[in-house]
């Protein structure tokens, strides 16, 4: 299949865009149109409560190669996201905001998906929008995350992808309920690379708050990584350990010194007993806990990259599919 | 010479209706346009004979075609090929079914349903199919039917001309219509009791040349891609349910697996308004880009092995609904009597095998109650 042949699909997540869906979309059928001869342009409406779906439903009216998925109410932007990857047919599919991500971009980044990079990541230049603050929180975050996760996310990212068909298949068999993209494109293991692009922006989108992002990174930290549970093991061991040595100390005192003051070996015995016993129960839970939320995820074991086989064959043209008989002696013959 | 009944049409409705009305009219005539009957919308369909799985968001469209299934079979019993195994399946996301819901629903209308074998259900992709059933469902043969309804309307002794293409139906003092048919041999009359327009995406052409109101219909210019299944599919059929899926199955006339989709098969839709186009005439000038490309590439998710499949052909065809029957599925047939005209009748069928609804259900009443 030649590059020309091959089969576009573009997804994008509105919610209360209505003030940028017009000129997004006429700028990416454009686009696809000078590019590609088969393109899809799907737009997923994430429960918009705004003008946004009467104004797709009219620009579907007018244009060919759109299609519209309208979820039934707000899930966020990653499950939107999700719904139109499920839907998508292309061979590439490129991922991007509405706002910021430039539609002039797209051949670009399907290029170098189709150089034979099954995940490409956009980052953007100079993050649009975000205060330096929230630039620096949101940078702090991802390395923090890379740290935890041991996945190699990029230092700055936005929501502009671009997968292969292959990958594509092997992140839609994670039935994970947080679908952090990146996270999952990186755990999935194909070959990935980033392009660096200058995003823009459009008159009518919306600023990222600070108030918004920090929690929605807490709570991706938590559901994807076992990390902060990891540290409560430790912490709660290293307790249990102390526990134990302040046992030795107080049957130490108690030795050497002979005279302490009444009571205080059996309440202090009691206590560290106690706290012992509650830090190792703590340990084993927190262990549990960890495991069960690995397993609840529901990922695959693994995901396959290729297969090949050798060039040649071990039965090669000398073999012959020949049933070959034992000659029966001489001697038989003779009578 | 004056008809009892003339037929407009020599589709599969057409034929059938001409052979019922010889039960006790004597002269019936059966016009068509092209060389031969059956040659638009009753060849170049799915060829399903429904048996109620393809409707579970309309139960009496289900229950309906089971019944019609039946009579289907005893009168026409050669034409149906029952040589391929038909396997429904279920996908996880944007079905409006789930697979429960299908069993229940096919338990409800007493439709036999068997999980699939293992070695079928190896051929769907298990992240994005809930679950295959083994149904019971068949094709029918076009040609074999053409043959079949030929034979039934020389044995009722229907009188057919074929190449005859109705321009205008008037209707004169006496009640009496008359038809101006259009023939290779020139311009003629034809004088009737009765008229039946049976003509599907063309019923408005009659009404609109003769003046009368137009009924609302909606047409889609569709695409059905034949292709050349893989191995692995020889012998069976599959439909995805219930949503923007597909479908691919035997077409037992080219000996090929018709591939249809919900998304890509319609290309265009329009409705009959003001500015009246023949759908026909549409359909000769309309652009045919095939879209095998998007269905194939659709259905290879579901079903990896389809992209093994060569695209031989597509068959192109005007399909038409009543803007009613897009919401809930049903497909009601149209039966619209004295039509502007009195004793000018219109029936537009959306499905082969119910055509025993309209011989059964509404001939009686016509019959007896025919104008005089």
């Amino acid at each position: 299949m030649s590059p020309v042949d091959q089969f576009i699909s573009v997804v994008v997540p509105l919610h209360n865009d209505a003030k940028v869906v017009r000129p997004f979309v006429m700028e990416t059928l454009a686009v696809l149109a000078r590019n590609y001869s088969q393109y899809e342009l799907v737009l997923v409406d994430d429960g918009s409560k705004d003008e946004t779906v009467p104004l797709l439903n009219e620009l579907l009216s007018r244009h060919a190669g759109l299609r519209l998925l309208q979820l039934s109410r707000s899930f966020g932007a990653e499950v939107a996201v999700t719904a139109g990857l499920d839907s998508s047919i292309g061979d590439f599919v490129v991922v991007m905001g509405p706002d910021r991500d430039p539609p002039a971009d797209i051949p670009r980044i399907v290029s170098v998906a189709q150089q034979g990079f099954d995940v490409v990541m956009g980052v953007p230049d100079p993050a649009p929008g975000e205060g330096w603050l929230s630039r620096k929180l949101r940078s702090l975050c991802r390395r923090a995350f890379s740290r935890f996760t041991g996945l190699d996310l990029p230092e700055c990212s936005s929501l502009f992808l671009c997968f292969s068909r292959r990958a594509l298949a092997a992140i839609s068999r994670i039935k994970q309920k947080n679908r952090h993209l990146h996270l999952l494109s990186c755990s999935v293991g194909y070959s990935s690379t980033q392009m660096r692009y200058r995003s823009i922006w459009r008159k009518g989108a919306r600023k990222d708050r600070l108030a918004q992002t920090i929690p929605h990174l807490m709570s991706t930290a938590i559901k994807n990584s076992s990390y902060p549970l990891r540290c409560v093991t430790y912490s709660a061991a290293s307790a249990s350990v102390l526990n134990l040595l302040y046992m030795l100390y107080i049957a130490g005192v108690n030795l050497v010194k002979g005279r302490v003051a009444e009571g205080w070996t059996t309440l202090s015995l009691q206590i560290s007993v106690m706290f012992f016993f509650l830090f190792s129960t703590l340990v084993m839970i927190a262990e549990y806990l960890a495991h069960a939320a690995e397993e609840s995820k529901e990922r695959p074991l693994y995901h396959v990259l290729d297969e090949r086989t050798s060039d040649s064959q071990i039965l090669g043209a000398q073999c012959r599919n020949l049933l070959i008989l034992q000659e029966p002696a001489q001697h038989e013959f003779t009578t | 010479m004056i008809y009892d009944a003339v037929v407009v049409g020599g589709g599969f409705y057409g034929c059938m209706l001409a052979v019922a009305l010889r039960r006790d009219r004597r002269r019936v005539l059966l016009l068509e346009k092209h060389a031969d009957i059956m040659q638009r919308a009753s060849y170049a369909n799915q060829a399903r004979v429904h048996q109620g799985y393809h409707y579970p968001r309309s139960l009496t469209t289900a229950l309906r075609s089971r019944v019609s299934f039946a009579r289907f079979a005893e009168d026409f019993p050669d034409c149906i090929d029952d040589t391929f195994q038909k396997y429904y399946a279920v996908p996880h996301n944007f079905s409006k079914v789930t697979a429960a819901g299908f069993r229940t629903f096919c338990e409800r209308i007493g439709a036999p349903l068997r999980p699939a074998p293992r070695a079928v259900r190896a051929l769907f992709e298990p992240a994005m199919v809930e679950e295959v059933f083994a149904v019971e469902e068949f094709a029918f043969n076009a040609v074999a039917l053409r043959r079949s309804l030929r034979q039934r309307l020389a044995d009722h002794r229907v009188e057919v001309r074929l190449n005859a293409d109705v321009q205008r139906v008037a209707q004169d003092r006496q009640g009496r219509l008359k038809a101006v048919v259009n023939e290779p041999a020139g311009e003629s009359e034809v004088v009737t009791q009765e008229l039946f327009n049976c003509t599907y995406s063309q019923l408005n052409q009659m009404l609109a040349s003769s003046g009368l109101p137009l009924i609302p219909l909606k047409h889609e210019l569709a695409e059905m891609a034949l292709v050349a299944p893989p191995d692995a599919l020889e012998g069976i059929g599959i439909t995805l349910m219930c949503g923007p899926f597909f479908s691919c199955m035997p077409f037992p006339p080219r000996r090929l697996h018709t591939l249809s989709h919900v998304r890509y098969t319609p290309h265009c839709a329009w409705q009959d308004g003001a500015e009246y186009v023949p759908p026909h005439e549409r359909f000769r000038t309309a652009s045919k880009t095939s879209q095998f490309g998007c269905m194939l590439r659709d259905a290879a998710r579901y079903v990896p092995v389809l992209k093994e499949c060569r695209h031989v052909d597509s068959l192109w065809e005007v399909k038409t609904v009543l803007p009613a029957s897009e919401r809930d599925d049903s497909r009601p047939i149209l039966w619209k009597r004295h039509h502007g005209f009195r004793n000018l009748h219109c029936i537009l069928g959306g499905k082969i095998d119910n055509v025993y609804d309209v011989l059964d259900e509404v001939f009686p009443a016509v019959l007896s109650r025919r104008a005089a």
